[in-house]
């Protein structure tokens, strides 16, 4: 039989002070293990950005996060939104963190509260209940509901708003406007085809980038995706959405930006050794400078031309 | 209430069917052994085994993030001579495919499902043994020989398998990840999957019918309810599993186009990878519930055991974790939201993913009823009990983000992922799993597991844990994708690296701290005290006998008088709690 209460005073005391020995042990050796570690990692980080601002490419492409003097909520931020659905995707994500947060905070409240009031003790008997009294179960149901109305059925209702006004609001692909853009990754490069001058795609004046995605600044951009060899996930961390490539199979997705620069492209999805090295970058221009890339581009596109070079020559029907 | 039915005398005549002698040698007694005791012993050693080597994965894997090209301490130089230390892309890839692996069908999965199935369903029901005894024995043989092929495939030539634990096809075509690694890794599941449903028709069937007599359904333990219910999702969908895995090995060694696309740029002729998809996640979801329900039961138990009081709405608990098992198999379109499912298929899959939280929510707050008034004793296993409902809440509630499309659409394949569903089906079931150990381990071994060592090993693992997935989500959020070698590769993550390196030590703390579970273990088996036949004070049917209990459990098959959770009646006045099979008459209507 072990024991299940207290009984003298003298094991009471002792056991206090075995508890605030650990726990002063446990706090100290975590603080310091952390406090030693923060000196290599400011050590480190500098190495880092260091190494970077050694390669020219990796500098015309640099985001501009300050190390020095970040708080923390900047550290940890995500990168700032360019899409104009980004910021709706970033409502709801926050509107479901911080309402679940709340909820956290009274479950765990309640948790830690109920654990502390209730303790086993000299003198304290538990409750006799089965929870099926009229109150207990309305308490825990109407709980359960306030739950349901205020996080399921808002993101629910946001999730179908969302999907109709721009997940699956495809733009017309006969808008002049629009930018079409075929997407076709492959272990480990980013290959995307623009038309060219007669709108037709896999044909001789295509304009064929590798790893470098270019785009005007405000107007949608209309990618099909399909992937050449294995499932690749098109993930550009500034528009706020993702969807993958998958082989044999075309999925559509569209994007805008609204700032000019450059950001990053990810693979989100595993694609084998070199996954982490597979980016991309999404250049946003001014509407004119776009075009006179374009112009500049198509022109030398009929140039660069090689029937023989067939792995170059891929593309799909573009349909509606 | 326990109510006699005339199906006891069937109940009998099944008993006696199958007594065997007891068995003397040592194999007879140790390795081929029927005895559903010795068969839960088993599942226990072969999971905390791969426990160990799946957790020093983790390990390796967080060295990866939070000190780039360095060398792995200590065992680095050994392992990877020709990196000097440093842990490779390639082996990287591995490595979390196999911590994923293991971990989930290596660990989890025998611990809580193996182990205390089996343990737990005949003690709790009443019965001698398992229904089949004979499958429950070639139940662990055939999971062993799964462990056996998998712990090949880390040696072979190429290296074990590298393509993500949800192995998706055209990545797991031999096109893309050759050699013996991934070929092996789908045998082993195969096996171990054959040995799933084994174990979850022996489940079912036990509990049906060998409930001892005038125990009804709602005289079950939740523990049995979870297990039962975790059993039926086992023998409804690891058959799709098994079956798309089958597909995948042929794709793979006979050249069938089952899963790969037609020639580049063709579209619709031929095998679909999305077919693969819907195969695993039909299973993948269900597999999340597999996992986590056993231990969902045994909290709802233990929470009502140490709070000395009845569980709250206990038939509520059960009909949610019923629901539950119901929904887990309509929403499994969740995880497939970025491969350009129908407008249709998003709107109708998030609704029903976010149904889930209805009867999630009930049986939260019903653990939140059983302590509140209670008169709670803080025992290790109470510990990690309130451990568990404590991560799971951080778990389920940020599963709200994931169940909706267009927030999904921003997190999937971030880390924000890793961290939701490693509080929910990893850390929840793992500390499920512990309390279930210092629960138990007093039955199956005669004696008590330290309390001093198992509080210092709860809070030198919950703390840690807390931080690593809080720090996960953390990252997710900023961005970080999954199963990337070097975050540092992209400037917007270069500021990560200060988190990476917490959670690094964190992964380290909590990794250490499990060596006091297992010198918990080996001293208390030996030197523990001594627990006698009751130490909890509880009257389910497993404390009626001795510890640990005789060959066939029961002597004379105990006939149910009471509900498995009667503490605290106020019309007895001895003590607090009531054995299932004191006569009724101990507890006047108060």
């Amino acid at each position: 039989m072990i024991q299940h209460r207290t009984n003298t005073n003298n094991i009471k005391k002792s056991k206090v002070v075995k508890t605030l020995l650990l726990s002063a042990l446990f706090i100290g050796g975590v603080g310091g293990v952390i406090g030693l570690r923060e000196q290599v990692a400011s050590a480190q980080t500098t190495e880092t950005l260091h190494q970077i601002s050694k390669d020219p490419s990796a500098q015309t492409h640099a985001v501009g996060k300050n190390p020095e003097n970040q708080s923390f909520f900047d550290r940890y931020a995500p990168p700032e939104v360019i899409s104009s659905y980004g910021d709706d995707v970033e409502w709801l994500f926050r509107y479901t963190s911080w309402a679940g947060f709340a909820y956290f905070l009274v479950l765990a409240g309640a948790l830690g509260w109920l654990s502390w009031r209730y303790r086993d003790r000299p003198g304290h008997k538990a409750h006799y209940t089965h929870g099926d009294a009229k109150n207990e179960k309305g308490v825990t149901l109407s709980l359960d509901i306030l739950f349901f109305l205020t996080l399921d059925i808002v993101l629910v209702t946001f999730t179908f708003i969302h999907a109709k006004s721009f997940i699956w609001k495809l733009p017309d692909s006969n808008d002049p406007k629009v930018v079409k853009v075929m997407v076709m990754p492959q272990q480990w490069v980013w290959n995307f085809r623009y038309a060219g001058e007669d709108g037709q795609f896999n044909t001789a004046d295509d304009i064929v980038t590798v790893n470098e995605l270019v785009v005007p600044k405000g107007r949608q951009v209309y990618t099909q995706i399909m992937s050449r060899d294995v499932i690749h996930g098109f993930f550009i961390p500034n528009v706020r959405l993702q969807m993958d490539a998958i082989p044999g199979v075309v999925t559509k997705f569209w994007f805008d930006a609204n700032k000019t620069g450059d950001y990053e492209i990810v693979c989100a999805h595993l694609c084998g050794t070199s996954h982490y090295k597979m980016k991309a970058f999404l250049k946003v221009l001014e509407n004119e400078d776009y075009e006179s890339w374009y112009q500049e581009h198509s022109t030398w596109a009929a140039a660069k031309y090689d029937p023989e070079d067939k792995l170059l020559q891929w593309g799909w029907n573009w349909g509606l | 209430m326990a109510s006699t039915t005339h199906h006891s005398d069937n109940v009998q005549t099944a008993h006696d069917d199958h007594i065997h002698e007891l068995p003397t040698s040592f194999i007879s007694k140790y390795i081929i052994s029927y005895d559903h005791k010795v068969i839960a012993k088993q599942f226990l050693w072969f999971g905390i085994f791969w426990a160990f080597i799946g957790a020093l994965m983790s390990v390796m894997i967080r060295w990866c993030l939070a000190a780039p090209g360095q060398p792995f301490p200590i065992i680095g130089h050994f392992i990877f001579p020709h990196t000097d230390g440093v842990i490779p892309p390639d082996v990287y890839t591995m490595l979390f495919t196999m911590h994923g692996t293991i971990m989930i069908f290596f660990a989890v999965t025998p611990i809580l499902i193996g182990c205390f199935g089996n343990f737990c369903i005949p003690l709790l029901i009443g019965a001698r043994d398992m229904i089949f005894p004979w499958l429950n024995m070639a139940s662990f043989w055939v999971t062993f020989a799964g462990g056996v092929v998998m712990f090949t495939s880390l040696f072979v030539p190429m290296g074990a398998s590298a393509v993500g634990w949800t192995s998706y096809p055209t990545l797991a075509h031999s096109q893309w990840s050759p050699g013996l690694g991934h070929t092996l890794w789908l045998v082993s599941l195969f096996l171990v999957g054959n040995a799933s449903i084994m174990g979850a028709i022996n489940y079912i069937a036990t509990i049906i019918r060998l409930r001892a007599p005038g125990m009804s359904f709602w005289d079950m333990p939740l523990t049995v309810w979870g297990l039962f219910l975790t059993a039926v999702l086992n023998a409804l969908f690891i058959p799709v599993l098994a079956a798309g895995f089958m597909l995948l090995f042929l794709d793979r060694v006979f050249g069938t186009q089952f899963f790969l696309a037609a020639a580049i740029s063709q579209t619709g002729t031929q095998g679909d990878p999305i077919l693969y998809q819907h195969l695993f996640w039909i299973f993948g979801h269900p597999e999340v519930y597999i996992v986590i329900l056993p231990a969902w039961g045994m909290v709802s138990d233990l929470l009502s055991f140490f709070a000395r009081k009845p569980a709250f709405g206990y038939k509520k608990t059960a009909l949610s974790m019923t629901a539950i098992t119901v929904l887990s198999a309509l929403v499994y379109g969740h995880h497939m939201f970025t491969t350009g499912l129908s407008p249709l298929l998003t709107s109708a899959f998030t609704t029903l993913t976010l149904l889930i939280s209805i009867p999630s929510g009930i049986f939260f707050l019903n653990w939140l009823g059983t302590i509140w008034r209670g008169s709670i004793r803080f025992h290790t296993p109470m510990l990690f009990a309130l451990g568990t409902v404590f991560t799971f809440g951080l778990g389920g509630l940020t599963g709200l983000h994931l169940g909706a499309a267009s927030t999904n659409m921003l997190l999937h394949n971030t880390y924000f992922v890793v961290g939701h569903f490693h509080f929910t089906m990893a850390v929840a079931a793992l500390l499920g799993g512990f309390a279930a150990t210092y629960y138990w381990f007093p039955k199956m071994f005669g004696r008590l597991l330290d309390e001093r060592m198992g509080k210092v090993h709860f809070w030198f693992s919950i703390v840690p844990i807390v931080f690593i997935f809080t720090g996960q989500m953390v990252a997710g959020y900023a961005g970080m994708h999954r199963r990337i070698y070097n975050p540092y590769e992209y400037n917007y993550l270069q500021d990560l690296l200060p988190l990476n390196q917490y959670i690094g030590i964190a992964v380290a703390i909590v990794f250490f701290a499990q060596f006091l579970f297992l010198g918990n273990i080996i001293y208390s088996m030996k030197k523990g005290k001594v627990a006698g036949d009751n130490p909890w004070e509880v009257g389910t049917l497993e404390w009626t006998i001795s510890s640990p209990p005789p060959h066939y459990n029961f002597a004379e098959i105990p006939v149910v008088k009471h509900g498995p959770h009667e503490f605290s009646h106020p019309g007895r006045s001895d003590r607090d709690w009531t054995s299932q099979i004191e006569p009724e008459g101990v507890l006047s209507k108060g």
